[in-house]
């Protein structure tokens, strides 16, 4: 295993974390989206990760994206009886996409994103340091 | 890419250095790291150009993390310390062995 290497590994971090941060962006978009192609209303995406391993040693690569699933749990129920895809009860259906969660995943993406960044500072100097021998 | 990079700056080093321990001819010796040295330089210069595109990529507006494009960019001025590096060792080697002749 080399230095490089360990750059690679970290880079598939970093862009794990930027697509979770893309697709955190995009529930918060569309927190009040009432209407999707499919009739319902926007279903919070959740980003699925995968390890990649070198298909010869085994040995570990980073990390790829598996696939980005729909968050299947039940839509807010809110009374609004003025709203265009309110029921005929006067519910509307809004999206699962809750705020608080969305902004704690968010720092999380943004954390990890800074941990594979130090890491990435680090495995350079353990680099030029080697150089120093 | 990363792995096969570095080693193939290493082997060259090893194969190349026999000649000054055994019996080769300064002609033998100078050519081989010389050739070596070239070598060397292409695959950095490959390093160079692709951190060019990338930066060329990114400044156009194409689809590139920001991150792909400076750790493209940190390869290659890694790689270039390393033969930078290997370049001054040999040549330091050169020189002390320079000095032995009156």
């Amino acid at each position: 295993m080399n230095l490089l290497n360990t750059m690679e590994i970290s880079a598939s971090g970093l862009t794990a974390q930027r697509l979770r941060l893309d697709i955190i962006a995009n529930n918060l978009a569309n927190v009040e989206t009432t209407r999707t192609n499919d009739g319902t209303p926007y279903r919070r995406r959740v980003p699925v990760f995968r390890e990649i391993l070198d298909q010869f040693t085994g040995a570990p690569k980073g990390v790829e994206v598996m696939g980005i699933i729909r968050d299947n749990s039940p839509f807010k129920m809110v009374y609004d009886p003025g709203h265009p895809d309110a029921n005929p009860e006067g519910y509307v259906l809004y999206p699962n996409v809750n705020p608080v969660i969305e902004m704690t995943d968010m720092i999380s993406a943004t954390r990890s994103y800074e941990a594979n960044l130090t890491l990435i500072t680090s495995a350079k100097s353990m680099f030029l340091k080697a150089l120093e021998i | 890419m990363g792995v096969s990079l570095i080693m193939s700056y290493i082997e060259p080093i090893t194969l190349e250095i026999r000649p000054i321990e055994g019996t080769g001819g300064e002609k033998g010796r100078e050519k081989g790291f010389v050739e070596f040295l070239k070598d060397s330089l292409e695959k950095v210069n490959q390093l160079q150009i692709e951190a060019n595109e990338a930066v060329t990529a990114f400044s156009a507006g194409k689809d590139i993390d920001i991150h792909t494009v400076m750790i493209a960019v940190e390869r290659a001025n890694l790689s270039l310390s390393v033969v930078t590096e290997i370049r001054n060792r040999v040549l330091d080697a050169y020189h002390e062995i320079m000095r032995m002749v009156p």
